[in-house]
């Protein structure tokens, strides 16, 4: 390259530096802005879900809100899902953050985010949602609209017993099936409708590959796919145990309980229906890709697309874009699980596994910042009305979340098993903290094929007590944390209750500051509670090495 | 002032600091009072969290103490500060007793600051992790506060917390339904609250035997609640009822 003249290389630096800065100021202009759009009210709405169908759906119904009302310009951002995270953190922290966000459970520290940025939706959800005028679902409060009452991870903070978010659809698991690699390897031409079907049929899979030295598997596994599989069995089993672990006669447990009635002695890894449901997720990690838990959802998706496995247990959502993947035929069927008539587990065995509990997904909820907040209410309104969220499904092509919407043709057979016994147990029972990491780590010892049902639950023996003991102190730190969070609330709410309506800002007027003030006593008395409850168990009960 | 409390009930502590700050710099004394109280609260969630805030924070409250300990403003500043003994230090240095609380729920149990107090009060000692004072004890103590009560809310906040008590500690069944249908019948607006009540009375009656009372219950929440895990568990025990009801006539 010619030597350049001083003069030329500052002009040089000087035009690159403009650049950048242009660069830079157009990014966070993107960033940022919200559009001037005279005589409307520009609503954003931010999400990090990678399926492009929800995009383009929630397009169309903003499309059709908006013609209604014209007032309203609704603008659409997806954000890459790898830094939807950073992304809501950087928003909130700079005030920026648009009106309507996704909220996810599956990214972790969301729900905290959740709980100090998003406006709680729960008084709204109290009330009909005024889209279901002149449908069987008119009367009924908005929550009740959804099939799973918004009892989820991600729109129900259990801390501050508070709704925070609207569901677009209900994401169940199916395993779907290669129609051509079936019948040639079995000589099927339908799935199988049973447990004990599922097994003999990943066998005779197994033989096929053998007799005919090839590398088809019955299922093209993964961490997360083979968990889907697992789950149904093992909760199946323990079904019984359960309700027998309820100490809070709530017939309910939550991710907790598990850690808390093991320090107890309720439960051990030597209870006969902890070692059966191991046994099943043994057999059924034989059926895996060997190497399953080493691998992820984009591996185990190409070895099903290319024709590799059989079978893959994925998101029901996932149907269309597999669809598109594949070359051959596809069809799914339910993760069955053993029956109360199962030969050898009947008699732990109470019915169904509900499938109520799975993850829902595409969250919405409101900013607390938003200076549109009723604006951004309606709309998620309307995109939660029966006839929302039917379109919404239509054209993603997703279960719907709302009760009575139509079921769109690609996912008919993806209908949630929605009575039924509990179906969390195998997902909650490592909790989520350290002993998840530790029960991953070990996980090899059930599943490999010189690992047994024993080696692993000693090892678990082992573990399983101190490391829960650990996170059980760490959340109850946390609970405590958020519980001493609560109290400028509940000043506040105090303060405005005891105000006359008319000195109060006109945003305040209609609002009962009583029942705010009401349901935020409740929730911090009912976390406090669970706090000191769970400092009290770990000195009762410190955990020592072995069950 | 208004304003600063709305931001204050929804947290947006920043905003609602500088408006106390303010006012407690130029207001009358009652506005000052009142603002100083604001700022205090505030301050103890501004980001970041520090222990020096927390302690700047109670220092402001223990001021508004001295000026004068029994208005409302000064109620609310004991108040605080026994809130800050007990759940703002760390688990080693919390107070489960502090005297700010003790002497709210002895002087002004007829206050909602006294009752709050009553109510943190009662809930750190029945889980205070020693051997002693026994559970009767605690029990007792408890009991003590039963008819101090007499804001509707915090009462059903007392019997909801004695009735899980109780079954935490797996004592007397009779006196947690006891306790559980108090607080139903004093209402219970949270829905998910709502929900558990209803399963915990059902079971609770029906370990006791008062079959009508807990197929009642059991009734309620299949009535109350189309989507809930806990349908089918719920319709066992109604079911199991009836055939034994059938079974008895």
């Amino acid at each position: 390259m010619p030597k350049m003249s001083r003069s030329l290389r500052r002009m040089f630096w000087i035009v690159l530096g403009l650049l950048f800065l242009l660069a830079a100021a157009r990014a966070l202009w993107l960033q940022t802005r919200t559009a001037i759009v005279p005589d409307k009210t520009v609503l954003r709405i931010g999400f990090g879900d990678s399926r492009p169908m929800g995009e383009t759906a929630l397009r169309a119904v903003a499309q059709d809100y908006m013609r209604t009302h014209p007032d309203i310009l609704i603008e659409v951002q997806r954000v890459p899902h790898t830094i939807y995270l950073q992304y809501l953190r950087t928003q909130f922290a700079g005030e920026t953050a648009p009106d309507i966000l996704q909220i996810s459970s599956w990214f972790r520290g969301v729900t905290e985010m959740r709980d100090r940025y998003m406006l709680p939706l729960t008084r709204w959800l109290n009330e009909p949602n005024p889209y279901n005028a002149g449908t069987d679902l008119a009367k009924t409060p908005w929550r009740e609209t959804f099939l799973d009452g918004l009892s989820n991870e991600a729109a129900y903070s259990s801390d501050l017993r508070d709704y925070f978010g609207v569901s677009m659809m209900i994401a169940t698991v199916r395993i779907f099936y290669n129609k051509e690699l079936l019948q040639q390897t079995t000589g099927r031409t339908a799935p199988p409708k049973s447990f004990r079907g599922l097994l003999e049929m990943s066998r005779q899979v197994q033989d096929y590959a053998r007799a005919h030295d090839h590398r088809i598997v019955p299922f093209a596994g993964c961490q997360l796919s083979a968990a889907f599989v697992m789950s149904p069995s093992f909760c199946a089993v323990n079904q019984k145990l359960y309700q027998q672990l309820d100490r809070r006669r709530t017939l309910w447990l939550d991710q907790w309980d598990y850690a808390k009635t093991y320090l107890q002695g309720d439960w051990s890894f030597s209870t006969p229906s902890i070692r059966a449901g191991y046994d099943l997720v043994r057999e059924l990690g034989t059926y895996q890709k060997p190497g399953f838990m080493q691998l992820d959802g984009r591996d185990a998706n190409f070895e099903f697309t290319q024709g590799r496995a059989v079978m893959f247990a994925a998101m029901a959502g996932d149907a269309v874009a597999l669809e598109s993947q594949a070359s051959f035929g596809i069809g799914a069927f339910a993760i069955p699980a053993p029956t109360v008539d199962d030969p050898e587990y009947s008699s732990s065995i109470l019915g169904p596994v509900s499938e109520l509990a799975n993850l829902t997904g595409f969250v919405l909820g409101v900013n607390k910042l938003s200076a549109h907040r009723d604006e951004a209410v309606d709309f998620l309104r309307y995109l939660s009305s029966r006839h929302g969220n039917e379109q919404f499904a239509r054209i993603s092509g997703w279960l719907p979340a709302v009760e009575g919407a139509e079921v769109p043709p690609v996912a008919q057979s993806h209908r949630p098993v929605l009575l039924g016994y509990p179906g969390r147990f195998w997902a909650e029972m490592h909790g989520g903290g350290d002993e998840k990491a530790v029960f991953k780590s070990n996980f090899h010892l059930l599943v490999s094929h010189e690992g047994s049902t024993e080696a692993f639950c000693q090892r678990m023996r082992q573990l399983y007590g101190p490391t829960m003991s650990g996170d059980l102190a760490r959340h109850a730190r946390e609970t405590m944390r958020n519980v001493s969070r609560q109290e400028p609330a509940i000043m506040g709410s105090w303060e405005m209750s005891r105000r006359p309506a008319e000195t109060l800002p006109a945003m305040a007027r209609n609002r009962s500051w009583t029942d705010d003030h009401d349901q935020l006593v409740g929730a911090q008395n009912r976390s406090e509670a669970e706090a000191l409850q769970t400092r009290y168990l770990l000195w009762r009960h410190p955990a020592e090495g072995a069950d | 002032m208004s304003a600063a409390w709305l931001d204050t009930a929804q947290l947006f502590v920043s905003d609602a600091h500088e408006a106390f700050e303010k006012v407690a710099a130029t207001g009358t004394t009652d506005m000052r009072r009142e603002a100083a109280l604001g700022a205090a609260v505030t301050l103890l969630e501004l980001s970041p969290h520090t222990r020096g805030r927390v302690e700047k924070s109670a220092a402001a409250l223990r001021g508004l103490c001295e000026e004068n300990a029994n208005d409302a403003t000064g109620l609310a500043a004991r108040y605080l500060l026994g809130r800050i003994r007990q759940v703002y230090n760390s688990e080693d240095q919390a107070e489960p007793f502090p005297p700010e609380l003790r002497s709210l729920a002895k002087d002004h149990a007829d206050t909602i600051f006294g009752q709050l107090a009553m109510l943190k009060l009662t809930m750190h000692r029945l889980y205070l992790p020693q051997s002693e004072p026994p559970l009767a004890e605690r029990f007792q103590s408890a009991a003590a506060y039963e008819t101090k009560f007499t804001d509707p809310v915090l009462l059903r906040e007392y019997h909801l917390l004695v009735a899980n008590a109780q079954i935490f500690f797996e004592t007397t069944e009779s006196e947690a339904l006891r306790h559980l249908r108090a607080a139903w019948e004093l209402g219970i607006p949270n829905a998910v609250m709502r929900a558990d009540v209803l399963v915990q009375i059902g079971e609770l009656a029906h370990a006791l035997g008062r079959n009508q009372v807990a197929a009642a219950s059991y009734r309620r929440f299949l009535d109350e609640n189309n989507h809930d895990e806990r349908i089918m568990m719920v319709r066992d025990r109604l079911a199991a009822l009836e055939g034994a009801h059938a079974k008895d006539e």
